[in-house]
């Protein structure tokens, strides 16, 4: 035997486990997503071939849900790289105690999604939220945030935008250390202003780190469920019903496994799509750093 | 000797409680699926006595209320095994029974309970516990809501001069909703209670998305309407549901301010922290109000609660018929999953729940949220702990005979959140158009019950309806 087939014969346990895994249930999913299933007891799938996927595109709840979560997307993840760049240069200037501020910095991402959403829910409270509160004291009427749009959009991104920014903030920070400061001192030499600096030298050490985090807050936003059910319950009416919501409703809610399978692989194949597309755009094919 | 009609119950319920070690209950752990907090007690009074008498050691799996539906159809849909009981709201019972749930009539016959299950209210035993000709369930919190109205508002001489300079007419409890709207109104804006802060008409529980139709559904319904008419299209897409919408947006204006965005909690202290005049609440209020160590009691619940009278819902008179129904909504119910491999042993735990003396240790305490649904709850007696008042406990018997059912039939938590989304938009003013709003949601069902079947799905309400005219409920037929 080889040395390449030994490892070969050494890694495909591994391969195997991976495969049984990682396929297994999309395998399972696309199978669901081509029939639906009736309540009744003992009453087998039924086959609805391509019926699932058609449904859905005329589905109105679906396309909204599409959209709202769009536009939570954009608002919520362009905050938070925004925010955590501002942050993580911030926290780039502290030389002493950084790694206590950072642990205590990822508190918010580390805390239980729920946690997260009925802490958000309380603050925007109409009755009792130290927000309104505030607003109050300010001299300005009491807000329904959680029923009232654009009230309730404006709950979700701020509870979004506080859970995972820090974590944004972070993945940034470790991005600045890995740039030498041999480059920024001769940048400096060579008279470069700061906004030069951040613009030629900062922004496109952290591209790739702009990537990362980007992805993951891409993802979270995409599948996001406990936050803004516990805020608003997708209401006011239908208005914040996102993505990840509208599929746990057509899964459990109304029963629909097959509809549900179907969303879930179009969700796949989207965020594959914007994944790409992302990496594209930021990784920036034909310029080097 | 002759006996009277509670002593030959009292007989039968005794020869049908209790339970004998069988051989298979001897060595059994059976799996319930319970909500969690204050309705736990509802089987926490009994682990012990269950495992004494009937050898049933209870494991009690949580699961929050608005999910544990959830939780029976992933039970079922990864082949049973999870629980052996499952609790739920009895919304979902055309939704489990077909699949998930175990016929019941066989166990009854067997263990001799049925007086257990005569003595269940009529309205519950009718309309919650069974499906298709068969038991499936066995309530274990009976909810109907009623109102409830402040006795000092009422009765001050003042308040009654003024009402009468003002509309002409005496104040007194409404009958109608246009009268509640009046009253409401009345008693909105001006400190007319112990607060000295301006006080409000009305306040409901809650308006939270999910629970939005508790308030809507019984007014469409003493409007004329009802869930369905015969050939499936919805029963509240028409005058009844317009003008019970319509109503109920323009009584916001007499609740406390941020009420649509209230939870049950909340709304539950605006009653005490507040002077609310109406309040149209569930009979917890009634049933824990009076008690010191209650949840209620941290907003001064017991001394508040010695102002409050009871009546039932206002309705409307249309056409010279009168109808007034009251929220029977949120109830729980519990049913035997037919994959239970110890059906008997699970048969024990409803038994113990259904028999009287076993019941009210889950009724006569504050702790928990369990209320009223066997015929013999409604006795002041029995209550050694909680003292609440036999004008409340008379009422809230009464309101079940005009209380307006949860909507079952299969594929009920799509329909409910379609007809939820509209009217919680429309409540929560992101709508201006309540016909507009309702047809938004007719349309979903109509497409739900497409998808559904039409058939199938108007066989399932056709059975539901005849389980109404049997429960004596007037709904209208349309």
């Amino acid at each position: 035997m080889t040395a390449k087939t030994f490892g070969r014969v050494m890694i495909a346990p591994a391969t195997a486990l991976f495969l049984a895994v990682g396929t297994g249930p999309l395998l399972y999913a696309l199978y669901a997503s081509a029939h639906s299933f009736p309540a009744e007891a003992d009453a087998a799938p039924e086959w609805k071939g391509a019926g699932n996927f058609v449904d859905l595109s005329r589905d109105p709840q679906f396309l909204k849900s599409v959209g709202v979560t769009g536009m939570v997307l954009v608002l919520a993840v362009t905050a938070q790289l925004v925010l955590g760049f501002a942050l993580a240069m911030a926290l780039h200037r502290v030389r002493r105690g950084r790694g206590l501020v950072v642990s205590l910095l990822l508190i918010p991402s580390a805390i239980a999604p729920i946690v997260a959403g009925i802490a958000w829910w309380m603050l925007f409270n109409a009755r009792t939220g130290p927000v309104n509160a505030f607003l109050e004291m300010a001299g300005l009427g009491p807000v329904e945030w959680t029923v009232t749009m654009p009230g309730a959009l404006v709950a979700i991104v701020t509870a979004l935008v506080w859970q995972w920014t820090p974590f944004v903030a972070v993945i940034l920070l470790g991005g600045l250390t890995t740039i030498p400061p041999s480059v920024l001192e001769a940048a400096r030499l060579d008279g470069a202003g700061r906004w030069h600096t951040l613009r030629h030298i900062t922004l496109p050490y952290l591209r790739p780190f702009f990537l990362v985090a980007g992805l993951l807050m891409i993802i979270e936003t995409v599948r996001l469920y406990e936050v803004p059910f516990y805020l608003t319950q997708g209401g006011p009416g239908n208005e914040t019903v996102l993505s990840g919501i509208y599929l746990f409703k057509l899964a459990f809610n109304f029963r629909n496994f097959g509809g549900a399978s179907a969303m879930a692989l179009l969700f796949v194949v989207v965020l594959s799509a914007i994944a790409t597309l992302y990496v594209r755009l930021v990784s920036g094919k034909g310029r080097t750093v | 000797m002759t006996l009277t009609r509670r002593e030959a119950l009292a007989g039968a319920l005794a020869l049908a409680a209790g339970c004998s070690k069988s051989a298979e209950a001897a060595t059994t752990t059976v799996k319930v699926m319970s909500h969690p907090g204050q309705i736990l007690p509802i089987l926490t009074h009994h682990t012990e006595y269950l495992k004494k008498t009937c050898g049933v050691s209870l494991r009690i799996l949580e699961s929050p209320d608005p999910t544990s539906y959830l939780d029976a159809v992933k039970d079922q849909q990864t082949g049973g095994g999870r629980y052996d009981i499952a609790m739920f709201f009895p919304r979902f019972n055309g939704e489990l029974a077909p699949g998930y749930l175990r016929p019941l009539d066989d166990l009854i016959q067997k263990h001799g309970a049925r007086p257990l299950f005569d003595n269940i209210v009529d309205a519950y035993r009718i309309l919650y516990s069974e499906w298709g000709g068969k038991t499936v369930a066995a309530p274990v919190d009976g909810d109907v809501a009623m109102m409830y109205y402040r006795k000092d508002a009422f009765e001050n001489p003042d308040h009654r001069k003024k009402f009468r300079e003002k509309h002409g007419t005496e104040l007194a409890v409404p009958r109608t909703w246009e009268e509640f709207a009046r009253v409401a109104e009345f008693f909105t804006g001006w400190a007319w209670g112990p607060t000295g802060r301006p006080g409000f008409g009305f306040q409901s529980a809650t308006w939270e998305r999910a629970y939005v139709e508790q308030q809507w559904a019984p007014m469409m319904a003493s409007a004329g309407g009802n869930w369905f008419t015969r050939d499936l299209k919805p029963g509240w897409n028409n005058a009844a549901g317009v003008r019970a919408l319509r109503d109920l947006k323009s009584l916001l204006s007499f609740a406390p301010p941020g009420s649509t965005s209230l939870s049950w909690n909340q709304t539950m202290e605006n009653i005490f922290a507040e002077d609310v005049a109406m309040v149209l609440w569930y009979m917890d209020l009634g049933r824990l109000g009076m008690s010191k160590n209650s949840w209620f009691a941290k907003n001064g619940g017991p001394e508040k609660m010695k102002n409050f009278g009871y009546a039932a819902w206002p309705g409307y008179e249309i056409a010279g018929q009168y109808r007034n129904f009251n929220s029977m909504f949120y109830g729980r119910v519990i049913g035997i999953s037919r994959f239970s491999k110890q059906p008997d042993a699970a048969f024990q735990v409803l038994k113990t729940v259904l028999t009287p003396e076993r019941r009210v240790l889950a009724l006569d305490d504050d702790q928990s949220g369990s209320d009223m649904f066997l015929k013999t709850d409604y006795d002041p007696a029995i209550y050694k702990k909680l003292a609440p008042p036999r004008e409340f406990l008379e009422t809230a018997r009464k309101v079940l005979d005009n209380g307006f059912p949860e909507m079952q039939v299969p594929g009920a938590g799509e329909y409910l959140d379609a007809l939820q989304g509209e009217l919680h938009a429309f409540l929560t003013g992101n709508g201006s158009d309540p016909a507009k709003a309702l047809q938004a949601a007719a349309d979903r069902w109509e497409a739900i019950t497409d998808r559904l079947g039409r058939s199938k799905q108007s066989g399932y309400w056709a059975e539901v309806s005849a389980r109404y005219k049997r429960a004596g409920l007037k709904v209208a037929e349309l």
